[in-house]
């Protein structure tokens, strides 16, 4: 037994890119897999990672440097930690040794969750079982120190509970989702939704303004416009630019800066392209897992945000906010992060389209204030993915340069509340508890916010199952004649 | 015969699109058509990705720009449900004349 362990153990150490093909492998043929598709499974993992791994090799040294040149050249100015996107995150989480285990915590929950009538959604978007793997390897380093016993559990207990929120957020927010898309029997069940909590109130306050509803906005018109701008080649080439200037390079640095980041900006995605390649088998499987538990009951599918990416003013707002992050994170004291991979910050757009309803204006007043809590969660969680890629030997950090972090950390501003009330083990107590304060408000505030605009929501789209008030206890006194009808 | 070119588009190209198009490439296999090509492409690239393109199978069927491209489109949201896809590769096989 302690040797077969010692094996186990001396294997993982020759590093993921090697470990997690073999894992693949294995999950795949549990998974009833033929033999070949499960070896070419597990080898497209392997590329995949080591694809990941070459290019950080490249990206890290390029951006740190010029992160370097600008902090001393600009007084004032604090890099610590380079935004390299959510597919370098997203890597460094499945390298956690416990990433798989999530998939099964979260069939079980939904499924459990689905027999007791407590939602309505089957969520089957396997990719983001990651943003789970993040939160489960974060709350065990945040609770480790102090309490190391209870580390592993409580990961587990957090990502449990988030995938509870989850698709008690996919149900609260699904007539939203159709009256944007019109595709029936769907929700989004991405994490990055959470961060309505929040916001709904945030957006009560901003929809007091007067006049706001007054301004005409044409989303598609002004997306055409800004045509080529919006790809990610382009937009890496402005930033390496930007960059390039602020560090104070000369011509020939430049130059060379605006090709290297337009190349990192465009790889990044086409390599992780690879990953989700990889895992789609295992998708798939757990999928047909699921709805095969359910034949016939009457639950709508719960699916990634990019059933969203239709919709216009996402875009506009994504770009029309990036050079408001690149500033913010210049001007804010407590930020300590350079946007780069992630400044479409799509996780934030997105959410705030559902809750505006696309209207563009109240897009951006909402995203804008967002970019705050955006930046301080990819600050906090910096040394947190750091620390997790050094230790799994996922990614190779060259001393020197400083961290790695990702600034779309999906549901930012509901984590950062969580993890500061978890750090009350580690004796930060009154920060804690304003946290716990703010928590309990926003999801006090967000059932009885979320009937309202769900309400509003099936009143312009006739409803998803042709019911134009699906909460009529939500509903306003002077609406419910015309609901009687 | 020349190679049928099918793209798949999502907000990354990154995961729902692969998701999607893994699903699409192996149903098409299964049913003995090897002559195609399905690609996950970025939703932002899309305008370039159609010129070298015959159909578009969009997961945000609701979208205006869809219908502005060079190239017919159907609704792709069924491969990733589950519920559906049949009609999904029919509507594949008429348009490609397959």
């Amino acid at each position: 037994m302690q040797a077969a362990l010692e094996a186990i153990r001396s294997f993982l150490d020759y590093g993921p890119n090697v470990a997690l093909p073999v894992i693949m492998f294995l999950l795949c043929l549990v998974l009833g897999m033929r033999v070949g598709k499960a070896i070419g499974a597990g080898l497209m993992l392997g590329v995949a990672f080591t694809g990941i791994f070459v290019l950080f090799d490249f990206a890290f040294p390029i951006l740190g440097k010029a992160g370097q040149a600008m902090v001393q050249r600009i007084p004032g100015l604090r890099f610590e930690a380079y935004d390299l996107g959510w597919t370098v995150a997203s890597v460094i989480s499945w390298a956690w040794p416990y990433a798989f285990l999530m998939f099964p915590l979260q069939i079980t929950i939904n499924i459990v969750m689905l027999a007791l009538g407590w939602t309505k959604c089957l969520n089957v978007d396997m990719w983001n079982v990651w943003h789970k793997a993040t939160l489960g390897a974060f709350v065990s380093a945040l609770v480790g120190q102090s309490l190391p016993g209870l580390a592993l559990p409580l990961g587990f207990l957090v990502a449990g509970i988030w995938v509870v929120l989850e698709l008690i957020s996919a149900d609260h927010t699904r007539e939203q989702v159709y009256n944007l898309t019109r595709i029936p029997g769907i929700a989004v069940s991405h994490n990055m939704l959470l961060d309505i909590m929040w916001m709904a109130p945030v957006l009560d306050l901003i929809e007091k303004i007067p006049g706001l509803d007054k301004i005409k906005t044409s989303p598609a018109d002004l997306r055409r416009r800004i045509g080529v701008f919006g790809e990610n080649y382009v937009i890496g080439a402005i930033l390496g630019l930007i960059f390039g200037v602020l560090a104070g390079y000369d011509f020939k640095g430049i130059a060379t800066l605006i090709i290297q980041c337009a190349a990192i900006v465009t790889l990044f995605p086409l390599l992780a392209g690879l990953f989700a390649r990889a895992l789609a088998p295992v998708a798939e499987g757990a999928q047909e897992f699921m709805q095969k538990r359910f034949p016939g009951r009457s639950f709508y599918i719960g699916l990634d945000w990019p059933v969203l990416a239709g919709i216009d003013s996402l875009w506009v707002t994504g770009i029309l906010i990036a050079p408001l992050i690149l500033l913010f994170a210049i001007i804010l004291p407590f930020n300590n992060t350079l946007p780069f991979g992630s400044i479409i910050a799509v996780s934030l757009v997105a959410t705030v389209t559902v809750l505006t309803q696309g209207d563009l204006v109240k897009s951006l007043l909402l995203s804008i204030i967002g970019i705050p809590v955006y930046l301080g969660a990819a600050t906090y969680f910096a040394p947190y993915l750091t620390n997790l890629a050094v230790a799994t030997g996922a990614i190779q950090v060259p001393e020197g340069y400083g961290m790695v972090t990702w600034l779309e950390t999906n549901a930012a501003g509901m984590r950062l509340l969580v993890f500061s009330v978890l750090d009350m083990l580690n004796g930060h107590v009154l920060a804690g508890l304003i946290a716990l304060v703010i928590l309990a408000f926003c999801v006090w505030y967000y059932f009885p916010a979320m009937k309202r605009r769900e309400n509003a929501a099936a009143q312009q789209s006739g409803g998803i199952s042709g019911n134009p008030l699906p909460y009529p206890e939500a509903a306003p006194k002077a609406a419910k004649p015309a609901a009687a009808d | 015969m020349p190679v049928k070119r099918i793209i798949v588009a999502c907000g990354s190209g990154v995961a729902t699109s692969n998701v999607a198009a893994e699903k699409l490439r192996n149903l098409l296999r299964e049913q003995g058509y090897h002559n195609v090509e399905v690609r996950a492409v970025d939703i932002k690239s899309l305008e370039a990705e159609a010129k070298v393109a015959d159909l578009l199978v969009s997961i945000t069927p609701y979208a205006i720009r869809d219908k502005e491209l060079p190239i017919p489109s159907i609704n792709g949201i069924p491969l990733l449900t589950g519920v559906g896809t049949s009609d999904v590769i029919k509507q594949v096989k008429d348009i490609l004349k397959l």
